[in-house]
C-alpha cells in the first residue's frame, strides 16, 4: 500500500472544504440511522422475546406428542399423565430453575349480565410464581388459593365491569366433551401489559381445573423456565433425551417454536428495515458518486500533470479510491460520536410508546429500549466503508482512464 | 307509628333487593334427583315417553323451513331463515335463505361433525362443537344432537297434572349435558320446557317449546326458544315455517365435498 497516495488522498479532501462537509454529512447522517435503528429494533425483538418468555411460552414447553394435530382446539384428551412426576424427572438438569403444568382450554365467563369467550388455563400458583412473570404486579392476597377462585386480566375486568369478589359463571367442556358450568369468585385482577391475553386469559386453580374438566390426574402442558434462553439448545437435548427414555409419548418444543408467529414477525421487520436502509445507503452511494464524479472533471487537469510526473493508472484509481473510504469511514465515525447521546438515552431510559399503539401490538412489550452493542459501531463503519469504496469505483475508473495530454491541455490551476 | 312502619318496608324491600342482587347467582334452578324415580311409573314407560318426545320434533327424513332469531342485550336482533334437508338423524344440511347477503352459506351435519360452506371460500370449515351456532343460544353441539334416546337414560321425577317431569341422565362421559330436565305432556308426549345441567349439576340453559299443531302426521311443538342463562336476556327463538316427511333424500346432498354444487 502506497502511504504516498492515502497521503495526497487525504490532502484532496481539503481542495473543497464544502462538498467534503456536505460528503462527511451524508455519511454521519447514515450511520447515526443505522445505529439507532439497529439498537432499537434488537431491543424491541429482545424485550418482546424475553416477556414472551416471561409471560406466555417459557424456555420450553412439553406436551402430548399428539396435541400438535389439533392445537388449535386445544384438545383436553391429549394430555399428560401424572405431570408431577414428568416435572420431578427434569428438575436436576444443569440450568433448570422451575416448571409448572397447565390444563388450558377455551370457555365463556359470565357476569350474568355479560359473557365472552376466553381462555381457561388451569394453573398451579405456586409453581407458576417461579416459572413465569404473569403475577409480578399482583398483591399476594389476590393468589389463588382455593377451588372456584379465577384471576382475570384488567382489559376483562374492565369489559364485563367485574370487582374482586364479584361471583362469576365459567362455561367449557370436559375432555369428554360434556358441557361444564361452576360459579366461580373473582380473586383478583392481574395487569402484565399486554392487552391480548388480559382481555382474553383466566386463570383457575391447576386442581379446580382438573376436575372442571374431568381431568384427573393430568395436564395440557407443562410449561419450563431455565436460567437463560442462550442455555435452550444444551437443555433440550438434555430433556429430549429424557423424555425419549422416561415418556415417548411427550414431546418438547422450545420458545421459538412456540413464538414461531413472533419470530417471523421479528425476521419480516428486519427485512422491510432493511430494504429501508439499503434505500438510504443507495442514496449515499449516489452521493459520493455524483460528487467525486464532479471533482474528477474538476481536477483533470491535476490529474493530467500527476500522471506526467509517473503516478501510474492503479495509483490514481486507488488515489480516489481512498477519497471515498476516507470520506465514508470519517463520517460514520463523526456520526457514531454524535448519535451517542442518543443512544445513551435510548438504552437507558428507552420510549413511551402510546397505550394504543401498546394494546395492538400482537406480542407482549412494556416500553421501547434500544439494545446496541459495540459490534453496531464495527458493522456501521464496515458498511459506510463499502458504501464509500462503491460510490468511489466509477469515478477512480473514470480518472484513471484520462489522457494525460488532453488533460494537460486544460492547463495545470 | 304508620310512618314508621311505612319506612320500615321501604327498609325490607331495600335489603331484600340487595341481597337479590347478590344471591343472583345461587337462585338458579337445581336439578331433579334421577335417583329418585317416581315409583309409579316404569323405566319402560320413561324410554317410551322419550321416544315419542324425540318422534314429536322431527320425523326421520324431512325437508323443512325455519326461522332463527337471536335477541341479546344492547344488540340489533339477528335472523336467519334456514332451508334443512335431513336423513335418520346424523345427515343434515342447511342452507340460509335470508338474509340476502348470507344467502348460500350452507352448514352441513354429518355424524356429530359440522362444516360450514361459504360461496366466497372454496373449502368448507369444521366447525367446533362448543361454539354458538350462527351467533344464537344453541351450541353446534345442541345442533347437531338431534334425539335424546341415543344419549341419555330417562327416569320420571315429577309429576304435574298432565305434565310428567322426565329427567334424562347422560348415558356416557361424552354426552354434551350430564342431565336434562324436561316436561312432557303425557298424552301427546310433547314437550313443554326443559333445563339443560352441566357437569357440576348448574344450569346451563332452558328451552320452552310451544305453538303445539298437527304437521307431517304429529302433534309437534313449532316455536321453541332458548334460554341462555349464562347471559341476561339472551335468548333464540325457533319457528318452524314449512316441514314436509319425505321418502329419502340422495346421500350426495350431504358429501361435504359438494357443498359447493
Amino acid at each position: 500500500m502506497n502511504l504516498k497516495i492515502i497521503k495526497i488522498a487525504f490532502n484532496n479532501l481539503f481542495k473543497h472544504r464544502g462538498r467534503t462537509i456536505f460528503n462527511l454529512f451524508t455519511f454521519a447522517a447514515n450511520a447515526m440511522a443505522l445505529i439507532v435503528l439497529l439498537g432499537m429494533l434488537k431491543g424491541m425483538y429482545n424485550e418482546a422475546f424475553e416477556r414472551t418468555i416471561a409471560l406466555d411460552t417459557g424456555h420450553f414447553k412439553i406436551y402430548h406428542k399428539d396435541y400438535f394435530k389439533e392445537k388449535e382446539k386445544m384438545p383436553l384428551d391429549k394430555n399428560i399423565k401424572s405431570p408431577y412426576e414428568v416435572i420431578k424427572s427434569i428438575e436436576n438438569i444443569p440450568y433448570f430453575v422451575s416448571a409448572a403444568p397447565r390444563i388450558k382450554k377455551n370457555g365463556i365467563l359470565s357476569n350474568t349480565a355479560n359473557k365472552t369467550n376466553v381462555i381457561m388455563i388451569g394453573i398451579d400458583m405456586h409453581r407458576e410464581l417461579k416459572t413465569t412473570d404473569l403475577f409480578e404486579n399482583l398483591k399476594k392476597e389476590n393468589y389463588l388459593k382455593d377451588s372456584g377462585e379465577i384471576l382475570i386480566g384488567r382489559r376483562l375486568a374492565e369489559l364485563l365491569k367485574s370487582n374482586i369478589g364479584d361471583l362469576m359463571l365459567l362455561y367449557s367442556q370436559t375432555q369428554y366433551k360434556a358441557s361444564n358450568l361452576a360459579d366461580v369468585k373473582l380473586k383478583g385482577v392481574y395487569t402484565i401489559g399486554f392487552a391480548i391475553m388480559e382481555k382474553m386469559i383466566v386463570y383457575v386453580p391447576f386442581d379446580f381445573a382438573q376436575s372442571f374438566f374431568d381431568m384427573q390426574d393430568s395436564a395440557t402442558e407443562i410449561i419450563i423456565r431455565i436460567k437463560d434462553k442462550k442455555f435452550v439448545p444444551y437443555v433440550k437435548k438434555t430433556i429430549e433425551n429424557i423424555l425419549k427414555e422416561k415418556y415417548p409419548d411427550l414431546i418438547l418444543r422450545d420458545w421459538t417454536q412456540e413464538a414461531e408467529g413472533l419470530i417471523s414477525g421479528a425476521q419480516a421487520d428486519f427485512i422491510s428495515y432493511g430494504v429501508l436502509f439499503a434505500i438510504l445507503l443507495f442514496m449515499a452511494v449516489s452521493i459520493i458518486m455524483n460528487t467525486l464524479t464532479i471533482t474528477v472533471f474538476e481536477r483533470t487537469a491535476e490529474i493530467g500533470t500527476l500522471r506526467a510526473i509517473g503516478l501510474t493508472k492503479g495509483q490514481i484509481r486507488w488515489m480516489f479510491l481512498w477519497e471515498g473510504i476516507l470520506l465514508s469511514l470519517g463520517g460514520a465515525i463523526a456520526g457514531g460520536i454524535l448519535v451517542l447521546p442518543v443512544v445513551a438515552y435510548l438504552n437507558l431510559h428507552g420510549m413511551t410508546m402510546p397505550q394504543e399503539i401498546m394494546d395492538k401490538l400482537p406480542y407482549p412489550f412494556i416500553e421501547l429500549k434500544s439494545k446496541n452493542e459495540i459490534s453496531d459501531w464495527f458493522l456501521t463503519y464496515i458498511i459506510c466503508i463499502i458504501t464509500g469504496i462503491i460510490g468511489s469505483i466509477l469515478p477512480a475508473n473514470r480518472a484513471a482512464g484520462t489522457k494525460v495530454v488532453d488533460a494537460l491541455k486544460k492547463g495545470v490551476k | 307509628m304508620k310512618k314508621k312502619f311505612f319506612i320500615l318496608i321501604i327498609f325490607i324491600f331495600y335489603i331484600s333487593l340487595l341481597n337479590a342482587k347478590e344471591n343472583k347467582l345461587k337462585i338458579m334452578p337445581t336439578p331433579a334427583d334421577a335417583d329418585k324415580p317416581m315409583k309409579k311409573y316404569s323405566k319402560e314407560f320413561a324410554k317410551s315417553l322419550l321416544k315419542g318426545v324425540d318422534d314429536t320434533m322431527y320425523p326421520k327424513i324431512f325437508k323443512a323451513k325455519m326461522s332463527m332469531e337471536t335477541i341479546r342485550k344492547g344488540r340489533a336482533p339477528v335472523k336467519f331463515i334456514y332451508e334443512i334437508y335431513s336423513k335418520g338423524g346424523n345427515k343434515a344440511l342447511m342452507e340460509i335463505v335470508y338474509p340476502a347477503r348470507d344467502k348460500g352459506k350452507k352448514i352441513l351435519l354429518l355424524d356429530n361433525n359440522l362444516w360450514m360452506y361459504m360461496p366466497e371460500v372454496s373449502r368448507p370449515i369444521r366447525l367446533s362443537r362448543n361454539q354458538s351456532f350462527m351467533g344464537s343460544t344453541f351450541s353446534n353441539e345442541d345442533v347437531s344432537d338431534s334425539t335424546w334416546e341415543d344419549d341419555y337414560d330417562p327416569v320420571i321425577t315429577d309429576e304435574k297434572g298432565e305434565l310428567i317431569l322426565l329427567t334424562l341422565k347422560a348415558k356416557r362421559k361424552d354426552v354434551a349435558y350430564k342431565q336434562i330436565d324436561i316436561w312432557v305432556n303425557k298424552e301427546s308426549k310433547v314437550p313443554i320446557e326443559g333445563i339443560y345441567y352441566g357437569l357440576s349439576s348448574k344450569p346451563i340453559k332452558k328451552i320452552y317449546f310451544s305453538n303445539v299443531k298437527k304437521i307431517a302426521g304429529f302433534l309437534r311443538p313449532l316455536d321453541m326458544q332458548m334460554v341462555d342463562l349464562l347471559e341476561e336476556d339472551a335468548w333464540t327463538d325457533v319457528k318452524l315455517l314449512e316441514l314436509n316427511e319425505l321418502q329419502t333424500i340422495p346421500d350426495h346432498k350431504f358429501d361435504a365435498t359438494q357443498l359447493g354444487r
